[in-house]
């Protein structure tokens, strides 16, 4: 029973030492957002020799969102005949076929390629392995249907590319239907607390921005040469920044290029997505934690920073194991040591899932952002914390199961909402 | 003209003392705080009630622990034990009403989430009494020091972050001065309420309550973030 006490409460400060890590880490990107240098994108190169681009934007049942992404591609600034825009579609049994045709006779630079044969897996990272062979160029920009990039959103990507170390880059994406209710506008809230201040300041730090998997672009050359996404992976985008990182390439982060996405407008869809997201990127860090530790490519910093944003949809898993924990110390009157620990481990928890931003860091990227009536929404975010422990467990069991039982992964689409064809 | 930062890039200009500056001398009111609460408002406090209690007739007696090397009075109150059958019939209650909860379509499903686990958490609690009750290990004196244990770190906790994070902030340093001993305040006035409800809940209602004002602690911390959040609404004026 001693050693079984002794056990227990060096969980409890183990845990807590490890959530006073992500809390320092992310109070020193706070702090570095705020007042630390920038490290500004690419902007300001002046360059008319613009690489031929290939845009991606995969669809599986887009017919509310196919036209809006579409026109937003052609009207965009960067030379049409320096772009090809291949919008798949993905074994869609609605319109978008239709749709996809009627702009390719239109533009000439539309060309779509289709999936349709029921013995092809359905699903993104299916899609995007398949369509390398098909993409004429080696730069690849890819955005969801639902999202709405702005004209200079191309243009803007993929200049990166002129420092030969970019092997990837990512732009900040934006909630677009963020005023339709409380969790929309929560959403919005995090994502301002993981791209304002996470991505940027990971990016001023020279740590390990991620590439999302769109509104972001990448060297096709460089895709195909690292074995292109495993379809084993739920999270393709996570498990190509890391990819990147151990092949000594670098991911740039472009704050300045927004992009406007749909969030899940109902708690359940909200809830599976993060599943999803935990799901997908455990793969990733089973597979690639290891590699990490040693990669000769990656500063001790940097190193520190990705094993730290691997481990981070393992957490809320340790958490419930130390809620527990911390309930059976208590019965046995063996809590007295780590009493204070246990409650302090609870505090620093709160707020800290969802999109991994402790509240002061929403809290400070909404302020960058001028949102002031958004920040009274910031305290709303511990209601979230019980909810998110809960099905991020549930994504832990998902890639643990996955990766025993080496089963097939689906691709679960988010649902849409008609606001996509809504201008902003 | 004043020509506005792209928010992208816009970033602070700090005027006055560093942030290291301010965050130690916030840090230095804290402490000072929290000596202060150790070494007289609690006593002070616990005294008042002890009078409130008595002349409501409820006689108990005062035992002095060694709470982080101060003399705390607690009050020696006995614990409520409740019958099997109630505990099994509130049992029961509590399934039933987290069924309804995980069923229902009204409330969000964030909120249910979060006063289920409060729920489980209580019916974790009611079923260990159920069965466990013989060897619950705590009478007044040593839950009482374990609570004030807790808690008493939990605040003091508190205050750091609430400094470190204050002195983040663009905000004029006396305000966030001023902001800083207001809550300090306010969390000790509210320390006391709940003390006194723990109190009251154990030695009147059920021992149940027990582990769950224990364990229900750390959600105090919203005041905290609700007081940095308002702070920072009022400083988004600036960017504007």
């Amino acid at each position: 029973m001693d050693s079984l006490i002794i056990i227990a409460q060096g969980y409890q400060i183990f845990l807590l030492v490890f959530m006073v890590s992500y809390m320092i880490q992310h109070f020193i990107f706070t702090y570095n957002r705020l007042y630390g240098e920038q490290k500004n994108y690419y902007h300001d190169i002046i360059d008319d020799e613009l690489p031929m681009v290939s845009v991606i934007v995969p669809m599986h049942n887009e017919e509310l969102v196919a036209r809006n992404i579409l026109d937003r591609l052609v009207r965009s600034d960067y030379p049409m005949q320096q772009m090809e825009i291949i919008p798949i579609n993905d074994h869609s049994d609605d319109k978008t076929q239709e749709i996809l045709d009627e702009y390719a006779q239109k533009y000439s630079n539309i060309v779509p390629y289709s999936r349709l044969d029921n013995e092809q897996k359905r699903g993104k990272t299916e899609s995007l392995n398949e369509v390398m062979a098909f993409c004429k160029h080696d730069i690849i920009v890819v955005f969801d249907a639902d999202y709405m990039p702005a004209k200079e959103a191309v243009k803007s990507l993929v200049i990166g590319f002129k420092d030969p170390q970019v092997g990837a880059v990512m732009g900040r994406v934006l909630v677009h239907n963020s005023d339709s209710n409380l969790l929309t506008m929560m959403l919005d809230m995090e994502r301002s607390g993981g791209y304002q201040v996470g991505q940027q300041a990971r990016y001023n730090m020279d740590l390990v921005p991620q590439y999302g998997g769109t509104v972001g672009a990448y060297r096709r050359s460089v895709f195909v040469q690292m074995g292109s996404f495993d379809p084993k992976v739920l999270a393709e985008d996570t498990d190509l920044t890391f990819k990147m990182y151990l092949n000594g390439w670098k991911v740039a982060y472009a704050n300045k290029v927004e992009c406007y996405e749909e969030m899940p407008e109902e708690w359940v869809d909200r809830a599976r997505q993060v599943r999803r997201w935990a799901r997908g990127h455990n793969e990733v860090m089973f597979k690639h934690l290891f590699s990490t530790f040693k990669s000769k490519y990656l500063s001790l910093k940097a190193k520190w920073d990705g094993i730290l944003l691997l481990f981070v949809y393992i957490m809320p898993f340790l958490l419930i194991i130390g809620i527990a924990n911390s309930i059976f110390l208590f019965f046995i009157d063996a809590i007295t040591i780590v009493s204070s620990l246990t409650a302090l481990v609870l505090i620093l928890a709160i707020n800290a899932f969802g999109n991994f931003a402790p509240f002061f860091q929403i809290a400070i990227a909404n302020y960058l952002d001028g949102r002031k009536a958004s920040l009274k929404l910031v305290p709303m975010f511990a209601f979230n914390f019980i909810l998110y422990l809960f099905y991020t467990g549930l994504g832990f069991f998902d890639a643990v199961t996955d990766i025993f039982t080496k089963r097939d992964i689906h691709w679960e689409k988010t649902k849409r909402s008609e606001r996509g064809q809504n201008e902003r | 003209m004043e020509i506005l930062q792209h928010r992208s890039y816009r970033t602070i200009v700090r005027k006055g003392l560093s942030f290291w500056a301010e965050s130690t001398v916030l840090l230095f009111v804290s402490i000072v705080s929290i000596y202060l609460y150790l070494a007289f408002f609690y006593n002070q406090f616990i005294e008042y009630f002890y009078q409130i209690l008595l002349q409501n007739d409820i006689k108990e007696g005062l035992v002095s622990l060694d709470i982080y090397y101060y003399d705390l009075m607690v009050l020696d109150v006995p614990f409520v034990y409740n019958a099997t059958m109630t505990l099994f019939i509130v049992l029961i209650g509590l399934v039933l009403g987290i069924w309804i909860l995980l069923k229902q379509k009204v409330i969000p499903l964030n909120v249910v989430f979060w006063i289920a686990f409060l729920m489980l958490l209580m019916s974790i609690f009611i079923l260990y009494f159920i069965f466990f009750s013989a060897y619950y290990p705590y009478d007044a004196e040593k839950y009482f020091g374990l609570y004030l244990h807790a808690y008493i770190g939990f605040m003091f906790m508190c205050f750091v972050v609430l400094s470190f994070l204050l002195a983040l902030t663009p905000e004029h340093f006396m305000r966030k001065l001023i902001i800083l001993v207001s809550t300090i305040g306010y969390y000790f006035l509210y320390s006391f309420v709940r003390f006194a409800c723990t109190v009251l809940l154990v030695s009147q209602v059920s021992v149940v309550f027990s582990p769950f004002m224990y364990f229900t602690i750390f959600y105090d911390f919203i005041l905290i973030i609700y007081v940095y959040t308002v702070i920072l609404y009022k400083d988004t004026q600036k960017l504007m």
